[in-house]
């Protein structure tokens, strides 16, 4: 074969490899980058739920409310509830624990309609739910944990 | 360029001995991910003895190579070892063509070294891209190929740098100096038979002009 020959297919084989490669490494850092874009949300997402707890108040009535707090090691339920709600309370030194009475101005039996103030408390890793047998003073929240207060009928 | 024939005893063993070569340089280069010689081999024997020669030396390797792989035999994955040895084949059959092609050159001359080196490229790119496939069939659905290639790109820049060393650099030298072995001439223009016939009748007398004995 002549030299053009030669110089013709040593251009097409270059140009071929050149493209490949060029597209090899566009595949390469899409996939770089959206590996990354997807760990740093990923990354942002954890923080800020690790960081926060969120309080839902349910009134029993199909009215619903949620806030989120930031979450401070050794926080109770208790003072979850307290950042984002007005709360009555009193001690009770039988227990020594203070029983939530009322919330936002919601009583517990009031005018004996038999619905009293109960807590629950969603786990943020495990999504399990748990029905914590102490007063919401005492138990100490997770970070990411989504403590709910329910106004249930109890006869 | 011209070749004297070259016995068939003789191609045969030089295609085990490149076979051999392939495998057990690949075995001493195992610590290196993605650098083997097995493309080397199957390309310059394809140049030298043809695409025929070159594919088996290409297939033949891979085969063995695969299956006795310090990683994992092969033989636990038949499609990527399918893949493996159509890819080797090809760079046995992409030196044959290129035998055709550079006839008039010189396997030295910059245009030849370019010319394999590229190929070089080329036939890794290929066969990467084929295996990275042979790897994902049947248990990846070929949609998720290109984030799965994009995965390997890393190794894939070592497999294609190093045959682009290796055959661009260092393969036109080994084929000059196998070409000298088997007695072949190089010119860089292409020899009629007539003057060829010429020049070995003139060896031959001056070998018969030599004295023998003391």
């Amino acid at each position: 074969m002549s030299q053009t020959g030669v110089k013709a297919i040593a251009l097409a084989l270059t140009v071929i490899v050149a493209a490949s490669l060029g597209a090899g490494g566009y595949l390469y850092y899409q996939n770089n980058v959206a590996q990354q874009q997807q760990r740093q949300l990923l990354t942002f997402i954890l923080y800020h739920d690790l960081t926060h707890a969120t309080v839902i108040i349910d009134y029993g009535n199909g009215t619903k409310e949620t806030h989120t707090v930031t979450f401070t090691p050794g926080m109770t339920a208790l003072q979850a509830l307290e950042k984002v709600a007005v709360v009555n309370k009193t001690y009770w030194g039988t227990y020594d624990s203070w029983f939530i009475d009322a919330i936002n101005g919601v009583w517990n039996n009031e005018n004996n309609n038999g619905y009293w103030w109960i807590y629950n408390v969603k786990h943020y890793f495990s999504l399990e739910v748990e029905h914590p047998g102490v007063g919401a003073d005492k138990y100490q929240l997770s970070g990411g944990d989504t403590v709910i207060f329910v106004y249930q009928y109890y006869g | 360029m011209e070749m004297y024939v070259v016995p068939k005893s003789v191609r045969a063993s030089l295609v085990g001995v490149f076979t051999a070569a392939a495998i057990a340089g690949t075995f001493a280069l195992s610590p290196l991910p993605n650098v083997e010689i097995i493309t080397f081999c199957a390309f310059v024997a394809g140049f030298i003895f043809g695409s025929r020669v070159g594919s088996t030396v290409g297939a033949l390797s891979m085969f063995i190579f695969s299956i006795i792989s310090p990683y994992g035999s092969g033989l636990g994955y038949p499609f990527l070892l399918m893949t493996q040895v159509v890819g080797m084949s090809v760079a046995g059959l992409f030196g044959g063509s290129l035998k055709k092609v550079l006839q008039n050159f010189k396997s030295t001359s910059p245009w030849t070294m370019y010319l394999f080196g590229v190929s070089g490229a080329a036939v890794t790119l290929l066969y990467d891209v084929i295996t990275t496939l042979g790897f994902m069939y049947p248990t990846i659905p070929f949609s998720e190929f290109p984030s799965v290639f994009a995965a390997g790109i890393p190794f894939t820049l070592v497999h294609v740098v190093s045959n682009v060393i290796l055959l661009g650099v260092v393969a036109p030298f080994v084929v000059r100096s196998i070409r000298a072995m088997l007695g072949e001439v190089e010119v860089g223009h292409r020899v009629d038979k007539e003057e060829l016939y010429e020049k070995a009748v003139e060896k031959m007398e001056e070998a018969s002009n030599v004295e023998v004995g003391n």
